[in-house]
């Protein structure tokens, strides 16, 4: 018994001394250092200086089943996408303030030839005599004695030149649309300081038939041809003696020419040709300077009438004197012209020459100071000449035409530089949709994708009162709208109703920049950028995304490196779920969108 | 992991016979021991015999394969691919657990024996568990783990959220751990305290030989499966027993090289039957979200064959000096279709030890016999220290014997 008592208590002595506590060295977590959202200022920089700003790309929703290989390709290609991305912004950024300052001085200028070509064809409208009237009355009383003054101060080296400038105003009358479409009563004068010299030159001689007064009006193309243009030493190429007349045409020659002038080509060639002229005019406009004269087009469109007229026998009479005889006749008229009528031109401190001086002003009262001062009869202007519909009606299509050749020529006048940049532009944008035609080719080639929507909106506006509207459209039925507090981003209602799909949310974290746009169930599946012939049929893809919830998460991001210049973007992913497990997901990748560099067309 | 982080059943620890003789109980005699062993474990040697933190296991990498592992759809896909883009491998460590474990045990087994005739012995012993258990975890993110983390963040990337979901994971790596185990219904990497009695043994002692200078006897017994195995869902849990029936037979000699001195030596063999059980299907990759599995299994037998020279002088002092070495054969799991499987469960389960053992202790039989004390009882301290061994705890064993004879 006493054994069995001392064999007891050892075994319960034993039990009770239990098991101490085995001593472990606690253990520590060096961990990763967490990252920080990227401030959303940076890219929702909704100043009061810019309170919309808005983005533009591209989501995909991947097909469960894709390779983690195609979806390394996928993130290198649009990699690629934002690297290009980033050059054209980088080189929108860095070009725009120069382009749209070129693009106001080209819109400037497009205006300023509009209102010329308006100004133009407004001159082409009947006026009423009151009109006519004080037009010739100031001509008469303002700038006839200014040009007597320059005559009579004509330079010693110009006098000698003086008849020959003379016979080139009959040339540049003769082109004149103004002549072709009008009929006087009296021979209308090139320049009223040259009627002496015609005088004396036997030029338009009023004793002439053709050139003779008439009081039912008539044109006096035939005059001016047959009495000026064939009697000047620039057609017949030989110098007249001075002072004296000369017809040094045989009969035969001047039978031809007569054919050809009675048959009117001149006249329509001349007509036809006014585009040219006109043309050239503005292009001399454009820089406010005279680069090409207006008298070398009368001279370029004389020769392309004798190019085209291609008479049989008159080219080989008369083409080998006007293109080899010198001086030309608009060598005469610039020489004349800028001596007395443009030479404000060429002083600095005067006022420079402009468009309209040249047709409205001096022509005009070139025309008045010509028909009134030196030829009896004065007004030759009367309602009963007005000019002919038809040659209207040729005046508006002509200024119609010319303006698209004006607009293309500013085109071409365009700096090398600007075409350069525009060239430059456009292959940043190439680069762009090369990317992402690359990135879509690859998905669609794997048959990586569900649903691929390429048009993506999103607008961002904040209102004055501290109200963020996020608007966002993932395609034409997928439309989202939504106010906020732009500081706690809690839901405000809107002031201006927008559709926005039933029963989504918009939701904006001011602190990390996320926003997200929730459906919480697929009604439409079929409107969502399904995309055929992949995996899954068009009746499968759609019963895959049917009544199920996607959420869409964006975050904006500043690319600041160089290679992105400064690129901002949201980006995200799409998660589809159903019933709470999600079954897919997606990326989503919108860039904010610049203005880009205009056409110049 | 599904294995037993010991990975040795201390179930066989105290060994019944601890200093082994080839004495019998004289008949009518019979003896009860109580013996209390304690031990406390913070290692285990390898494969080469090198001693590893008994933490080992834990401390793995964690790499991106497993951080893949642990998404699931188009999210996982989408990790690899990033993963891929970037030039990360999928072997490269974002981080490594770091991990310290170590645990006590103390073991009270009362071994019955009686004298049944003059040659033969019958033994019986219980033993009696008493274990607690503690780890401790931290984990280390690696600059990949971290490069990994600010890829994500990259401008260009823009995946801020994706990037701040990695780098709480990790730096709650152990709490995603033990989410893990706790998900695939274990118990969290903690601590573990239980106390459970271990397998019974019931021992037949036959002396064949009995002369002057030489004693020889046979000793055989079962082993039967009473104690706990390892616990599936607790890793840090100690298994009390094997969980198989266990045959064993073996001889033990003493030679007297005089009246109170002698060698001893012995060999035992145990055979381990074949049984089955629920098995989680662990493979190097993945070790805790794995299937289960009904499988079945047979242990490695085990051997042992020691030394030892007693000194026991008839003024009641015991002293002893020994050598022991025991292997156990590596066990075979049945899993033919999952090798993956089966190299991890079989995997470092040969195990082999040589250990010394001393012992000092007083008896009373002598003065017992001497009818100078009234009660015959023999206390013994003994310490067994393993001085090398292979895929097995490094653990020095002291116990303390009580043993009453009536």
């Amino acid at each position: 018994m006493k054994t069995r008592f001392l064999l007891m208590g050892i075994s319960v002595a034993n039990l009770h001394c239990g098991v101490p506590t085995p001593k472990v060295t606690e253990q520590e977590v060096h961990g990763i250092t967490r990252p920080t959202y990227a401030p959303s200022s940076d890219v929702f920089h909704l100043a009061s200086d810019q309170s919309e700003q808005t983005f533009e790309g591209s989501s995909m929703i991947f097909d469960p089943t894709i390779q983690a290989d195609t979806i390394a390709k996928i993130i290198e290609l649009s990699l690629q996408v934002k690297s290009a991305k980033g050059q054209h912004s980088g080189f929108l950024q860095h070009t725009q303030p120069g382009w749209k300052e070129l693009r106001e001085r080209e819109n400037q200028r497009q205006k300023d030839i509009t209102a010329i070509l308006e100004a133009e064809r407004a001159g082409l409208e009947e006026k009423s005599g009151e009109e006519q009237k004080q037009a010739i009355d100031h001509a008469f009383n303002v700038e006839a004695p200014e040009m007597r003054k320059r005559l009579s101060q004509l330079p010693l080296l110009a006098k000698p030149k003086f008849p020959l400038f003379c016979e080139a105003r009959i040339w540049m009358m003769a082109a004149s649309p103004w002549f072709l479409a009008h009929k006087f009563t009296q021979r209308p004068s090139p320049f009223i300081g040259c009627e002496a010299e015609y005088k004396k030159l036997g030029l338009l001689d009023p004793s002439v038939a053709t050139c003779a007064a008439d009081a039912a009006g008539k044109d006096y193309f035939a005059c001016f041809m047959e009495e000026g243009v064939f009697k000047t030493q620039f057609f017949l190429g030989i110098k007249r003696p001075k002072g004296k007349p000369r017809e040094n045409y045989s009969s035969e020659e001047k039978l031809k020419i007569q054919a050809l002038y009675q048959s009117g080509a001149i006249r329509s060639q001349f007509l036809t040709q006014r585009e040219d002229i006109v043309k050239g005019v503005f292009q001399a406009a454009e820089g406010g300077t005279l680069p090409v004269d207006p008298s070398m087009l009368l001279e370029n469109q004389t020769a392309q009438y004798w190019a085209d007229a291609s008479k049989p026998g008159l080219d080989t009479v008369v083409l080998p004197n006007l293109m080899h005889e010198r001086p030309f006749a608009s060598e005469l008229i610039s020489f004349h012209d800028r001596l007395f009528n443009w030479s404000l031109l060429v002083t600095p401190s005067e006022t420079p020459f402009s468009f309209v001086d040249l047709f409205s002003k001096e022509v005009e009262a070139q025309h008045a100071l010509s028909l009134r001062g030196e030829i009896p009869g004065g007004l030759i202007y009367d309602k009963t000449l007005s000019v002919p519909p038809s040659v209207k009606d040729e005046e508006g299509r002509l200024l119609s035409l010319l303006r698209g050749k004006i607009q293309r020529k500013l085109h071409d006048s365009l700096s090398q530089t600007q075409v350069d940049l525009q060239t430059k532009e456009e292959n940043f944008q190439k680069a762009v949709n090369d990317a992402n035609g690359e990135m879509v080719k690859w998905v669609i080639e794997r048959k990586a994708v569900i649903s691929m929507c390429r048009d993506i909106k999103l607008s961002l506006t904040r209102t004055s009162e501290n109200v963020m509207n996020i608007q966002a459209e993932l395609s034409p039925t997928y439309t989202f709208s939504a106010c906020m507090n732009a500081t706690t981003g809690a839901a405000v209602a809107c002031k201006t109703e927008v559709p926005t799909l039933k029963d989504s949310q918009v939701l904006w974290n001011p602190a990390t920049g996320k926003i997200s746009l929730i459906i919480p169930k697929i009604q439409d599946a079929s409107d969502l950028c399904l995309v055929p012939d992949l995996r899954l049929g068009p009746d499968e893809q759609k019963a895959f995304l049917q009544g199920k919830q996607m959420r869409v998460e964006l975050f904006p991001r500043k690319l600041a490196s160089e290679t992105y210049a400064n690129l901002e973007l949201l980006s995200g992913k799409i998660a589809v779920e159903d019933r709470g497990v999600k079954i897919t997901e997606g990326v989503i990748l919108l860039f904010q969108s610049q203005e880009k560099l205009a056409s110049v067309l | 992991m599904q294995k037993s982080l010991l990975l040795l059943c201390l179930g066989c620890t105290p060994s019944l016979f601890a200093f082994e003789n080839a004495k019998v109980l004289p008949p009518g005699v019979r003896n009860l021991t109580v013996r209390n062993v304690m031990t406390s474990i913070s290692g285990k040697t390898d494969s080469a015999g090198v001693t590893q933190p008994l933490a080992q296991p834990l401390q793995k990498d964690l790499t991106f394969k497993k951080m893949v592992n642990n998404e699931k759809g188009v999210k996982k896909t989408m990790l690899q691919a990033f993963l891929l883009h970037e030039g990360f491998r999928e072997d490269e460590a974002a981080g490594t657990y770091t991990a310290d474990m170590s645990g006590n045990v103390h073991v009270i087994a009362p071994i019955f024996a009686a004298g049944i005739t003059e040659r033969w012995t019958l033994g019986m012993a219980i033993p009696f568990y008493q274990a607690k258990m503690k780890a401790s975890v931290g984990f280390r993110a690696s600059k990949r783990g971290q490069d990994f983390v600010d890829r994500l963040q990259q401008p260009q990337n823009n995946q801020t959220e994706s990037a701040l979901e990695a780098a709480d994971k990790m730096n709650d790596a152990v709490g995603q751990l033990n989410k893990k185990l706790v998900e695939n219904g274990y118990e969290r990497l903690e601590s573990w305290s239980g106390n459970d009695i271990g397998d019974l043994t019931v021992l037949s002692k036959y002396r064949l030989i009995n002369r002057e200078r030489f004693q020889l006897a046979n000793m055989s017994g079962v082993v039967a499966p009473t104690g706990s195995t390892q616990e599936q869902n607790a890793l840090l849990s100690v298994p009390t027993g094997f969980g198989v029936w266990g045959l064993f037979t073996g001889f033990s000699a003493d030679t007297y090289l005089r009246s109170d001195l002698f060698v001893n030596q012995y060999g035992k063999y145990t055979y381990e039957a074949p049984d089955s059980r629920r098995l989680r299907l662990a493979t190097e990759d993945e070790s805790i979200e794995v299937a289960t599995k009904a499988t079945s299994f047979k242990l490695g037998d085990l051997y042992e064959a020691g030394t030892s020279i007693q000194y026991e002088p008839h003024i009641g002092l015991l002293a002893g000096i020994g050598y022991v070495y025991t292997y156990k054969e590596k066990d075979q799991y049945q899993l033919p279709n999952n090798p993956a499987a089966k190299e991890k469960v079989e995997v470092d389960t040969d195990q082999q030890a040589h250990t010394m053992e001393y012992r000092l202790g007083y008896s009373t039989v002598p003065a017992f016999q001497d009818k100078t004390f009234a009660v015959p009882v023999l206390t013994t301290l003994e310490y067994k220290q393993v001085i090398a061994s292979r895929n097995a705890l490094v653990k020095n064993l002291i116990s303390v014997d009580l043993m009453l004879f009536f």
